[in-house]
């Protein structure tokens, strides 16, 4: 998949025009739905990429045995919950015009199926 | 609590099932809740909160834009794999798992950009992916030329036999 933020964009505007008619993108269009994902899923692993170190550190320091599961878990946790966030933050922005030219990195593929 | 919805097998949530899970998931529910150091969320497991959740997970067939997946599998491809109904709100993207076989709740929690597309293309929910929380069948080991270290670093993990303490 090639990312195009213009069409990333019409696309986010396309789905909030049907939010606010009380309707779903997957269930009014599934291929345009499922080119907003693939879109929406370059963005998540561009932002969780940037996080790399985090989630480094937190595997490290479990391995290494200075925190047990509980508190990998839960690290796990709040860093999804940080990019769940970060993700609907950074798409708002996107669609609101705010970022210009957005490429995701094409190492962030690499953290993909984490 | 009993999920009866029609042309939908009945379901059943579990007191102590969501009890358990109202610790981590209660913020999805809008309940109460503290942010932890690790940036994870904290919901109080009271019998209050427990039965908030049941009440909110026994609600979402009413909602506008919800999915239901009678066919789904969770963590298809790893040794807990299962047969699950999945009933899953589309627009905050927070779905409730069942176990096929008993139809009874098992979790419930928000997707990422990934899981959502995952789920609405093949109906399955997690595993597959080769992680630490479970044995992937036919996943190929990692190497220390493909180590999560060097994925992660771009540095090649260095073996041990390579370094001359001497």
């Amino acid at each position: 998949m090639t990312y195009n933020q213009k069409k990333h964009i019409e696309l986010l505007k396309r789905s909030k025009d049907l939010k606010n008619q009380r309707k779903n993108l997957f269930i009014e269009n599934r291929e345009e739905d499922l080119e907003l994902s693939e879109y929406n899923i370059a963005v998540k692993e561009y932002i969780f990429w940037q996080d790399r170190y985090q989630v480094a550190l937190s595997m490290e320091n479990f391995l290494n045995r200075k925190i047990d599961g509980k508190e990998l878990c839960g690290r796990v946790y709040g860093l999804r919950r940080k990019l769940i966030n970060t993700c609907e933050k950074f798409t708002l922005e996107l669609s609101s015009g705010k970022v210009k030219d957005f490429k995701p990195d094409g190492k962030s593929k690499k953290l993909c199926g984490f | 609590m009993k999920l009866n919805h029609e042309g939908h097998s009945e379901l059943n949530i579990g007191f102590w099932q969501s009890k358990f899970k109202v610790g981590d998931y209660g913020a999805v529910h809008e309940l109460e809740y503290t942010v932890k150091d690790n940036g994870g969320t904290k919901t109080k497991k009271t019998n209050k909160n427990a039965l908030e959740m049941m009440r909110f997970i026994v609600d979402m067939p009413n909602r506008e834009n919800v999915q239901w997946f009678d066919d789904g599998m969770y963590q298809a491809g790893t040794d807990r794999e299962f047969e699950a109904i999945y009933i899953y709100d589309l627009d905050k993207r927070i779905i409730a798992v069942f176990k096929k076989s008993t139809g009874s709740f098992v979790s419930i929690r928000q997707l990422d950009a990934k899981e959502d597309a995952e789920l609405k293309v093949t109906g399955n929910l997690g595993g597959g992916k080769g992680w630490f929380s479970g044995q992937v069948k036919n996943f190929s080991p990692v190497t220390p030329m493909n180590s999560f270290e060097s994925d992660v670093t771009d540095i090649t993990t260095i073996d041990n036999s390579q370094i001359d303490n001497s």
